[in-house]
């Protein structure tokens, strides 16, 4: 009977999902804009129904509608005015879209540690908590019902309106195809807009729906975004029928029945695991099941690009990022070697205090080159940098561990674990540019999170893994100052490396890639060879600085850092500061290195800065 | 000029984008030494013949052959390996790289691959290529009378100049086949002669061939030996310059489509 219950449960959770994938996938469609603000979106509009219900006391009558039809809706049209009209009309691409989504969603977190705190909440029900009792005892719950119901009435209303209304046709129009709508006499701002509130509204009620009666925090859907993407990719990003199939069966009912096999027991078998694995891959089903959907479908399933559309790559980096053709000076030395000299001497102006600030400022700059090297220099987006850094770190600290590897062996072993990943993310991403290749890493990102870095097993739970300073010929680099030193020589090898990759025979072929494959191809390239081989050279820098950043800190520790979040973060960050340059990413880890200095006072930031500065430097 | 393997032969290929039938049942020849002209209306299928000769799009049939080998099933830098260079109509330079650096990046492509770590770590091997590859691109910049815009960035070139880069940059391959998808529009007249010159000037000097797209048909009929014409995605006719500029069908179909546009150059070649 109990199976009977979870799959009530995981109908109903499911449905909520579809909801999401919905949203996602028409606002995606009719814009080509690829919604990473949707989870922040939905944690605002179910803090605003709190708000209305739990603070204000509210009828239901009035809190719910203006919740799912007016805040959600609204926002997706202040944030089509505001943002992406704008963005659109001055031609922006890819990237510079991708990065404004994401600075919706930290606005969106800001807002709400603003107003709300980062207390964790009970979300308010959107009905009561009763349930109706069936034959046996199996329950169903009138927030799953209305769940339930509720599902099927939007169904119904997005189907009217693509199929009944004129608005709906245009929507689809501009679906099937964008340049041909754009010069028929469609008002591509109208459908714009419109696509914008229902994604949002669809945003919103998925998370009203979501907290009905469950914690809320800022951080709460932060990943809903990736659920909701899952959900749309089994679904091919086109059948809405097939989205609300796959949120049910594949999120809602298999996590749900997941939850309750322990694995200890293989059933019909009689097998027992020993008890570490037991445990391993009970920790596992707590795991993001739409991580391993979205990597298997995102791998397997070729097409996916056609539906991306011709989302043009070319010109994206270099209109944001600047050209390589102008960045030639003679003087180019000058500025760099006095922030070297800065740089090197600045112990001698700090206290210990602020030292580890330097510190971090140091690796991050490392990591966030690593950034710049594939994204700025090939063109190539990359959403998971900072789970590299962490897969390197944790290698790292693992062989120093458990095998004894001296510090300085292990660091360069963090590296090439992290550039192996890197070549594995880039295998299946060979076929893919702009968005689709992001949102791949994206999804590798997060099933090494779940996989590995939540794994008891290897990861070390939630102290994590000792991370220890290195030492040469009896000399440690223990002490703040000294492992400040040995930081910025480690950065000036990375920074060589990464000046390889932009200058030469090399950095031409990148820049060659990144404005034109199909021309770089004509000339014999082999384009494969080169996106595998910049996958693992940036992964190579990621991974050495993600050991410095455990090694500031002393402790390996996934749950502090090295997630998708920080990814997001670093992402964008460093095409903000200009990602064209490699100063880029020293001033942009700097200003972040910096600002982790309020880290403290400023829940926000906690999750931004993998590597709080350890007390004992 | 006599060697017997044609550079280019194409067999009985069909291309489909979905439900369009681009290309169907298409086959042509480049003889070694050879100009060969390819025409046809807009959306005939040329620059998708061209795209199924380096690979871009996978025929659904037939068989794509250069200097005597079957490439269909190919990669497509293994075929511009073979020495395939090619043009676009809709322009595909390295727009953020200099004019130079788009021949160098080609020259460099074409003088040596693998080294990538040798690259990455700076190591001699590396630099001498690269200064090989210099001067080639400093050789064919002069040649194209480019010495001018070397440092210019590619992608800020206006259409006529990026035709001849794009065309230098093909060169820095050392093709013994180009492929040069309409190479002449948006060049003025006299430019277009020099072209022409310069394309016969090759084949004497290096024994290169070529197939020319080309909306212009004085130019076509007055370069190429031979001409394929192309409408719907079939082959409508094929013969010598004289042969098609009397063939009714061609008229008919071509001129009956471009009457404005090039009823007065074709009148005129
Ligand atoms: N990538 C593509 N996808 C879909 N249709 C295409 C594609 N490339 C070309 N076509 C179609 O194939 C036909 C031939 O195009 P093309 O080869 O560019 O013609 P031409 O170069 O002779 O003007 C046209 O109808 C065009 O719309
Ligand atoms: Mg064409």
């Amino acid at each position: 009977m109990i199976w009977v219950q979870l799959t009530v449960v995981g109908v109903a959770i499911g449905a909520i999902y579809a909801l999401a994938g919905m949203g996602l996938v028409l606002t995606y469609k009719a814009t080509g804009i690829f919604n990473f603000a949707y989870g922040g979106i939905a944690m605002l509009v179910a803090y605003m129904y709190w708000q209305m219900r739990s603070q204000w006391h509210w009828p239901l009558v009035i809190a719910a509608p203006i919740a799912l039809l007016v805040v959600g809706p609204g926002i997706g049209v202040l944030l089509e005015r505001v943002v992406f009209r704008p963005l659109e009309r001055r031609g922006a691409s890819t990237p510079e879209k991708l990065v404004a989504t994401l600075g919706v969603f930290l606005l969106c977190l800001g807002l709400a540690f603003k107003i709300w705190t980062g207390i964790v909440r009970q979300g308010s029900r959107i009905v009561s908590g009763r349930s109706l009792q069936f034959g046996g005892n199996v329950r169903l719950g009138f927030d799953q019902l209305f769940v339930l119901v509720f599902t099927l009435v939007v169904c119904v209303l997005l189907w009217m309106l693509f199929s009944r209304t004129h608005i709906g046709t245009e929507i689809r129009a501009v679906v099937d195809r964008r340049e041909l709508a754009e010069l028929s006499a469609i008002d591509a701002n109208r459908v714009a807009r419109i696509s914008w509130a229902l994604g949002c509204g669809l945003a919103g009620a998925t998370g009203v729906l979501l907290a009905s009666g469950s914690p809320l925090d800022p951080y709460h859907f932060t990943l809903l975004v990736v659920e909701a993407f899952s959900v749309a990719v089994v679904a091919r990003l086109v059948s809405l029928p097939v989205a609300v199939a796959a949120g049910v069966l594949l999120l809602g009912v298999l996590q749900s029945l997941l939850s309750r096999v322990d694995f200890g027991h293989v059933p019909f078998t009689g097998i027992h695991f020993s008890h570490g694995w037991t445990q391993a891959l009970n920790s596992l089903k707590g795991a993001n099941i739409s991580a391993f959907i979205l990597v298997v479908a995102l791998i397997v399933d070729r097409r996916l690009d056609d539906v991306g559309g011709g989302s043009s790559t070319t010109g994206l980096v270099s209109r944001t990022m600047g050209g390589r053709a102008r960045a030639r000076s003679r003087s180019g030395w000058v500025v760099p070697a006095l922030v070297g000299a800065a740089a090197v001497l600045l112990p001698f102006f700090i206290d210990t205090i602020t030292l580890p600030y330097a510190q971090i400022t140091v690796a991050l700059a490392i990591t966030f080159t690593s950034i710049v090297c594939i994204t700025g220099f090939a063109g190539q987006i990359t959403l998971f940098q900072a789970v590299v850094a962490g897969f390197g770190a944790f290698i790292a600290a693992r062989v120093n561990i458990s095998l004894g590897v001296p510090v300085l062996v292990a660091i360069p072993i963090g590296g090439l674990a992290a550039t192996l990943l890197g070549i594995a993310t880039g295998f299946p991403a060979l076929k893919r540019r702009g968005l689709f290749l992001g949102l791949t890493t994206l999804a590798v990102g997060l099933f090494v999170h779940s996989f590995v870095f939540d794994n008891q097993i290897f990861a070390g739970g939630a102290q994590g893994i000792r991370a220890n300073r290195p030492g040469l010929f009896g000399l440690s680099f223990d002490s703040p100052r000294s492992f400040y030193w040995f930081e910025l020589v480690v950065a000036g090898l990375m920074l060589l490396l990464a000046r390889n990759l932009r200058s030469g025979r090399l950095g031409r072929v990148l820049a060659a890639m990144r404005d034109s494959d199909t021309a770089a191809r004509s000339i014999g390239v082999d384009l494969r060879a080169y996106k595998l081989f910049i996958f693992g050279a940036s992964s190579f820098i990621a991974g050495v600085g993600g050991c410095l950043l455990a090694e500031q800190a002393r402790v390996f520790n996934a749950v502090t850092g090295y997630d998708l979040f920080t990814s997001l973060f670093w992402f964008v960050v460093v095409i903000v500061a200009g990602v064209g340059s490699i100063g880029g990413s020293t001033t942009s880890s700097t200003s972040t290195g910096s600002r982790s200095c309020w880290s403290r006072s400023a829940p926000c930031s906690s999750g931004i800065c993998p590597a709080r500065p350890s007390s004992a430097c | 000029m006599t060697d017997g393997v044609d550079p280019l032969r194409v067999e009985e290929v069909s291309v489909s984008f979905g439900g369009l039938r681009a290309l169907d049942d298409v086959s042509l020849r480049v003889p070694a030494g050879g100009i060969i002209g390819l025409i046809g209306p807009n959306g005939a299928g040329k620059t998708t013949l061209f795209n199924a000769v380096t690979g871009a799009v996978d025929p659904v049939r037939g068989a794509v052959w250069l200097f005597g080998q079957d490439v269909t099933r190919w990669a497509p830098h293994n075929r511009a390996r073979l020495g395939v260079g090619r043009t676009f109509q809709r322009l595909e330079l390295f727009g953020s790289l200099t004019v130079k650096e788009n021949l160098v990046v080609a020259a460099e492509s074409h003088a040596g691959r693998g080294g990538l770590l040798s690259d990455l770590l700076a190591l001699p091997a590396s630099i001498e290529t690269r200064a090989a590859a210099e001067e080639r691109a400093t050789a064919v910049l002069a040649e194209l009378g480019l010495d001018g815009h070397a440092d210019a960035v590619a992608g800020e070139l206006p259409t006529g100049l990026s035709r001849l880069v794009e065309l230098g940059r093909a060169l820095c391959t050392e093709p013994r086949l180009l492929l040069l998808d309409e190479p002449s529009s948006g060049l003025r007249a006299q430019e277009s002669r020099k072209l022409a010159d310069y394309l016969r000037d090759t084949r004497e000097r290096r024994g290169t061939s070529a197939l020319v797209v080309e909306h212009d048909m004085a130019f076509v009929l007055g370069l190429c030996d031979y001409v394929y014409v192309l409408d719907f995605g079939r082959l409508l006719a094929e013969g010598t310059p004289a042969e098609i500029r009397r063939d009714p069908a061609v008229q008919a179909a071509y001129l009956g489509e471009d009457t404005e546009t090039h009823a007065g150059s074709a009148a005129g070649g």
